[in-house]
């Protein structure tokens, strides 16, 4: 698969949390050769229903979620010289903005080129160079009178940030939006390698909304489907700089999560495919909630069994996301193994019993 | 399509010299395409022995002229790398560490892509998220597997720029990186074109500006002229409820002309006669009120016993940074207000040389 085309496509299309009509059908459109069907619900949730092989509709319904949605700013002001105030939608890095470029998704128009103000170094005091811009200091230049600003830019008016992405050394990729459009192209990729498998299974791909404001999409989307068995894939943090620190995998090892969230039998399955298909796995240690989709499928109607896999990145919630594109093809071999096993063991054990024999 | 006195042509030519890599002692590539736009207009071209390029279209018996722009932009030196790949650098010129963050960077002649690493914003420290990093705990980071990797690829002692390529934007504006001083190389290269001067002139394309106005010294004792003008691109800082005394120039109000700033305080008789100037010809203009910065002007006074010098400016906002703003107008005035002013100096010859 062509990761790096592919995400140059999707990371361009709109996709700030609430307002995904852009990505959600580039995504649907992708995932439509290997679908029995692929629909958009009320919070723009791309759900995409594996073609099911003949005998599949006794096995389990397993589900797999990449959120679909990007951080991004909001417009909250128009200075009478025509700077625009913002606001985050998401985690948004207020240190990586000054000095960047963005897009001002004006209504009804093309977006408007914009960049973040900063002062130059010539006029900064000793005392300015030590702390970052604070949000309330920054603004948007769209080089136009404030008339015009006030006239096509009204409050609440979103904001993305300005970043495709760039091929570096060893197959990486820096780009913005990986998270969690990576995660997206690994179940994307997933779909294919299944689509060859005579699989006891039914399967749905979920591209989920608003991740970034509080995994509501996951939410809706889980309660929907009502699956037996739930796999979140979202990126980990990579390692970057000279640090080590158990905090960051290193990007080339796909993520495995292990902790209170996720199911131990799921985490132990992962781990013993990715061995026997030998996918090198960094595994991420997770003592409470992951912050991921994860928690609200874990969480659905009378509970999901859960796992979570994907793909260190480094430089997160910044234009300059940082992965390798060999980790998302390792990520998604090891998906599609997983999703295979999960179905054979299902029909093995003639149900879900091996995911509720928990130990004395 | 012209916009705001700019034609098409000016506006190719201005991103072409704003696409030039050029940090201040590696400015190759832009010193070459300057030299061959130079020789295009008929000027006899010289690179000196620190890479200025020296245009001069002579005339014997009249006033020797110097307008000077510097070639040279800040950027980034490449030093080292970790043992992990991550490149070390050191800044070439003023740049502050908050607007590197998660940047992108092109490296070498190759311009191989690299972006500067920041400690996601999940896991950094209150401290961190308030408190900025010095250049020398920075990284950037290529890909590279290893220190050997790294180091083949980004040799030490090669340098790094924004990458930023420029494009017009909102009202007649353009966005780039290096907009200080590629809008004052574009203000020479029209003047090098003007027939039938009543000067003799000499456009310095200087080297080093920013470490210290280096090329346009040695560039100035060398040619010993009567007077000397510099084009900068200068700090704007008028966006954004600015309180008017922190103001530095207004963009799309005209070419700036300065009264002092860190490096000269200019010639009276001639800053005042460029303000006639551009009245007469209806150029658009206003006084520059920060004093901030420093630029070849004040080499060029003081290079050989004093001479008189004057800086006019091109509003810039955000300059150092990775993207910084102009507005075509104004580009367009400096430009126009070289040309008047080289064709009326005799008229003012007793205020400027008495």
């Amino acid at each position: 698969m062509d990761y790096e085309s592919l995400l140059r496509e999707w990371v361009r299309a709109d996709g700030l949390s609430g307002a995904e009509a852009g990505v959600s059908r580039v995504i649907a459109d992708a995932f439509m050769p290997y679908c029995d069907s692929v629909t958009t619900d009320t919070l723009q949730n791309v759900i995409a229903r594996l073609k099911q092989k003949p005998g599949a509709e006794n096995g389990p319904l397993i589900i797999a979620l990449a959120h679909q949605d990007e951080i991004g700013l909001m417009t909250t002001l128009v200075e009478k010289d025509g700077a625009i105030r913002f606001t985050r939608v998401g985690g948004a890095d207020p240190r990586t903005l000054p000095g960047s470029r963005v897009w001002v998704h004006a209504e009804g128009a093309q977006p408007l080129a914009g960049v973040i103000g900063a002062l130059p170094p010539h006029l900064l005091t000793a005392a300015d160079r030590k702390k970052h811009y604070k949000m309330d200091d920054l603004f948007i230049d769209v080089g136009l009178p404030y008339e015009e600003v006030a006239a096509r830019v009204p409050t609440g008016t979103l904001v993305s940030l300005n970043g495709d992405p760039v091929k570096l050394q060893n197959n990486k990729i820096a780009s913005k939006t990986l998270d969690d459009r990576l995660c997206v192209a690994v179940m994307l990729r997933a779909a294919e390698l299944l689509s060859r498998v005579d699989l006891p299974a039914r399967v749905a791909f979920v591209a989920s909304s608003q991740e970034e404001v509080g995994s509501r999409g996951a939410q809706t989307s889980a309660y929907a489907l009502d699956p037996d068995i739930g796999i979140a894939l979202d990126v980990a943090q990579g390692k970057q700089g000279a640090k080590d620190d158990a905090d960051y995998l290193p990007l080339d090892q796909v993520s495995v999560g292990i902790g209170t969230v996720l199911h131990p039998e799921l985490s132990k399955l992962i781990v013993d495919t990715a061995k026997e298909q030998r996918v090198s796995i960094g595994r991420e240690y997770i003592a409470s909630y992951t912050s991921t989709d994860a928690d609200n499928i874990q969480g659905s109607r009378f509970g999901v069994p859960t796992a979570l896999i994907g793909v260190p990145v480094a430089n997160m919630h910044t234009p300059v996301e940082l992965a390798s594109l060999d980790t998302v093809e390792e990520a998604a071999r090891l998906l599609a193994a997983v999703i295979e096993k999960m179905a054979r063991k299902w029909a093995d054990s003639k149900g879900a019993d091996w995911l509720c024999q928990w130990p004395d | 399509m012209p916009v705001a006195g700019l034609s098409e042509k000016d506006i190719e030519l201005l991103k072409k010299l704003l696409s030039a890599r050029g940090v201040s002692g590696d400015e190759g590539e832009i010193r070459s395409i300057l030299r061959k736009e130079c020789e295009a207009r008929g000027a006899s071209v010289m690179t000196d022995a620190l890479g200025s390029v020296i245009a001069r279209k002579a005339k014997s018996g009249a006033r020797r002229v110097v307008l000077d722009a510097h070639i040279d932009e800040v950027g980034f030196l490449i030093v080292g790398a970790d043992a992990d790949g991550a490149l070390r650098y050191k800044p070439v010129g003023g740049i502050d560490t908050r607007v590197i963050m998660a940047k992108r960077v092109l490296i070498g002649k190759d311009r191989l892509p690299g972006v500067f690493s920041v400690k996601p914003i999940h896991l950094a420290s209150e401290d961190e998220m308030s408190n900025t990093s010095k250049h020398e705990n920075l990284r950037i980071d290529i890909g590279a597997n290893d220190k050997a990797e790294a180091e083949r690829l980004c040799p030490p002692g090669c340098t790094a720029v924004f990458d930023s390529a420029p494009e017009l934007f909102g009202d007649g504006r353009i966005v780039s990186r290096a907009l200080d001083d590629r809008v004052g190389c574009f203000s020479l290269l029209a003047a090098l074109e003007l027939d039938g001067l009543p000067v003799d002139l000499t456009c310095v394309f200087a080297v080093q500006e920013e470490i210290g106005l280096r090329g346009a010294k040695a560039a100035a004792q060398r040619l010993q002229p009567d007077m000397g003008i510099a084009f900068e691109g200068t700090s704007a800082n008028d966006l954004g409820d600015v309180a008017s005394n922190r103001r530095v120039t207004e963009q799309g109000k005209g070419v700036a002309i300065s009264f002092m700033d860190g490096a000269s305080i200019g010639h009276i008789g001639l800053r005042k006669a460029l303000a006639e100037c551009a009245d007469a010809h209806s150029i658009p203009w206003h006084m520059k009120r920060g004093l901030s910065g420093g630029n070849d002007a004040g080499a060029i006074q003081r290079a050989y016993g004093a001479r008189p010098t004057a800086v006019l400016s091109v509003p810039c906002r955000y300059i150092h940074s990775a993207n910084s703003t102009a507005a075509l107008c104004d580009i367009a005035a400096a430009r126009d207000l070289a040309a008047a002013f080289l064709y009326d100096l005799p008229k003012y010859e007793g205020r400027v040389f008495n």
